[in-house]
């Protein structure tokens, strides 16, 4: 696993039935970074991790480029890409129920890829997989690695998903909405966990979830994507504090319960996602945006202000100086 | 307190049977409740929070007398609704009425709008124009009259919710009880959900209870909660003074793991977990 660069994604379209789901995104995650990709239901989260997988479903079809290892993913064919899949970049799924095999011990699950990917023996492959069970901090590994899935509680399954991802040392982890079936203890010690593993690993992971505070927890870097396009990115921590983009504001200001107009009640972004296909030409947020104007009927490029990295793509970016949800934000 | 608590729960024990591990012995019981009270006064707004498994849903279950304690007795103004035979429970059944998480499931697919909402006026056999309320409604909860002819599946999650909201009231209700009732919701969507029954309760003059795990939501919607572990409330009292000075470690672990947008939360954890 040579090269700084990690994951490159460059010009990635994902189309569903001739449909741009996701319009050209590109983004970079460096070796050992750890990035968070936010947006409601329906902004084409989720299509990006399965095209990074290739693991889109059928009619589903993604062009562009995804670079890992100087080789493109979009360009393998099913056969070199299962071999990529889970040994170079792997991934933890929302609904460990699902992920897993009801019907196999985990310890099995966990060694299964070892096997595949290592061509370890089975009996190297076991005692690999009880200590991957270890690091992620099940009780017991030895006598979990022979329970079956139901017989876990939902957060140790998730950490049965995560050993299962971390097995060979992939270079990329892709975490879509690891903790979202979790209760907050659980939730903070998977994170936490996480957190660990991807530093001591030197992997590059990419969590995508709709839970901001949760991004702010264990990335560095933040992507915000609504309608299929990456309308902010920045560190984490500046786009929290100072976001220059309306729908990310909008976002940030639902999220924080507290933050009450005078009248006591929560800011909301009026309207609702439209779905796949409807969204406005032009800037994609335009018709939920307190901000729109005519200039807006035009697509905005993704930059940044001169001396920042913080890039939004808006006609109309809320500059640090001006206050939080001014103009019509907050009616 | 002087006055007679609308819903009151007095030392209530549930205990369920765990499946049996062995053909000649029975399954242990499990207590989800232990030996649980707590009050619920007219006009506010009472959050019971904790964990997966704390006892959090059925204690609103009993409250709803849609569950009975082993031992134990939930009133309804005053009046024993534990035990009682469910046909002389129909004031109770109009009194109290429920948001339930996920309106995928809790709206009927094949039912039109209108008849979801006026069900529970036609189940009650209350009088008046169905039709009426039920266009009112509608509009109480933000949505377009018209929409009353279409099915549950020709709308967004967010209108889905408002749907099962507008039913909730439907029979005139004086306490709603949401379980987990944003839960299921995107942020945006969220805030939108929650200002609408602000508005509602105070519309309406309604006695909320919210069960939830979420700390943020309860905190933003509840004058009171009690925080929930393993089948015992372990704290209660005014929901600023224990976000602010949590008492019980289990309270403080529970709010410590909650993730802000400052990003602290694995320092804070750290600390209180160590």
């Amino acid at each position: 696993m040579s090269g700084v660069s990690g994951l490159v994604v460059e010009d990635l379209v994902v189309k569903v039935h001739d449909i741009q789901a996701v319009k050209g995104v590109s983004f970079e995650i460096g070796r050992g970074r750890r990035m968070g990709l936010i947006g409601e239901s329906g902004c084409g989260k989720s299509l990006t991790a399965l095209a990074l997988m290739g693991l889109l479903p059928h009619g589903v079809t993604a062009s562009g480029r995804v670079l890992l290892n100087g080789r493109n993913l979009l360009d393998l064919s099913d056969k070199e890409m299962c071999a990529v899949r889970g040994n170079d970049i792997a991934m933890v799924f929302q609904e460990p129920m699902t992920a897993l095999n009801p019907l196999m011990r985990v310890g099995n699950q966990v060694a299964e890829s070892l096997r595949l990917h290592k061509g370890m023996s089975r009996a190297a492959a076991s005692a690999r997989a009880v200590e991957l069970l270890e690091r992620v901090q099940l009780p017991e590994p030895d006598r979990t690695a022979r329970k079956y899935p139901h017989q876990l509680s939902g957060g140790q399954r998730q950490r049965v998903v995560l050993a299962i991802a971390l097995a060979c040392d992939p270079a990329v982890l892709v975490a879509d909405e690891p903790t979202t079936a979790l209760d907050v203890t659980v939730q903070a010690e998977m994170l936490r966990l996480m957190d660990t593993l991807v530093r001591e690993e030197g992997a590059s992971l990419l969590l995508i979830t709709h839970d901001l505070p949760v991004v702010a927890s264990i990335c560095e870097e933040l992507l915000v994507m609504y309608g299929g396009s990456i309308v902010e990115h920045g560190d984490v921590a500046t786009v929290f504090d100072s976001p220059r983009h309306p729908y990310t504001a909008g976002l940030r200001a639902s999220t924080v319960l507290e933050s009450t107009d005078g009248s006591g009640r929560l800011s909301t972004i009026p309207g609702r996602v439209p779905s796949l296909g409807s969204f406005p030409t032009g800037c994609v947020y335009r018709n939920r945006c307190p901000r729109a104007d005519d200039v807006c009927g035009t697509v905005p490029l993704l930059t940044a202000p001169p001396g920042s990295n913080q890039r939004a793509a808006c006609h109309h970016p809320i500059e640090s100086d001006q206050p939080l949800g001014s103009g019509k934000a907050s009616a | 307190m002087t006055s007679t608590p609308l819903l009151e729960a007095v030392d209530v024990v549930r205990e369920y049977r765990a499946p049996r591990r062995s053909l000649r012995t029975p399954g242990q019981p499990i207590r989800a409740l232990d030996g649980v009270s707590v009050q619920v006064h007219e006009g506010e707004a009472f959050g019971i929070v904790g964990e997966s498994g704390s006892g959090k849903s059925t204690l609103s279950r009993i409250l709803m007398a849609l569950d009975q304690p082993t031992s134990g007795t939930a009133f309804y103004n005053g009046q024993r609704i534990s035990g009682v035979p469910e046909r002389r429970l129909g004031f109770l059944r109009r009194d109290v009425q429920m948001v339930l998480q996920d309106p995928m499931s809790s709206l009927n697919p094949r039912m039109r709008v209108a008849d979801i909402i006026a069900e529970p006026m036609r189940a009650l056999r209350l009088p008046g124009d169905h039709r009426a309320r039920v266009a009112e409604l509608m509009h109480s909860v933000g949505l377009p009259e018209e929409a009353v002819t279409r099915y549950p599946h020709q709308f967004s999650g967010g209108q889905r919710q408002r749907i099962a909201i507008a039913r909730a009231l439907a029979a005139g209700p004086k306490v709603i009880v949401g379980d987990e009732p944003v839960s299921a919701l995107d942020v945006s969507v969220r805030a939108q959900i929650l200002n609408l029954l602000t508005d509602l309760a105070e519309q309406f003059k309604l006695t909320l209870i919210l069960v939830s795990h979420d700390l943020s939501v309860v905190r933003y919607l509840c004058d009171r909660i009690a925080v929930m572990n393993q089948g015992r409330i372990v704290e209660t009292g005014d929901t600023e003074s224990i976000y602010s000075d949590p008492q019980h470690p289990y309270t403080q672990r529970l709010l410590s793991a909650v993730p802000t947008l400052s990003g602290d939360l694995l320092d804070r954890f750290n600390r209180s977990s160590t």
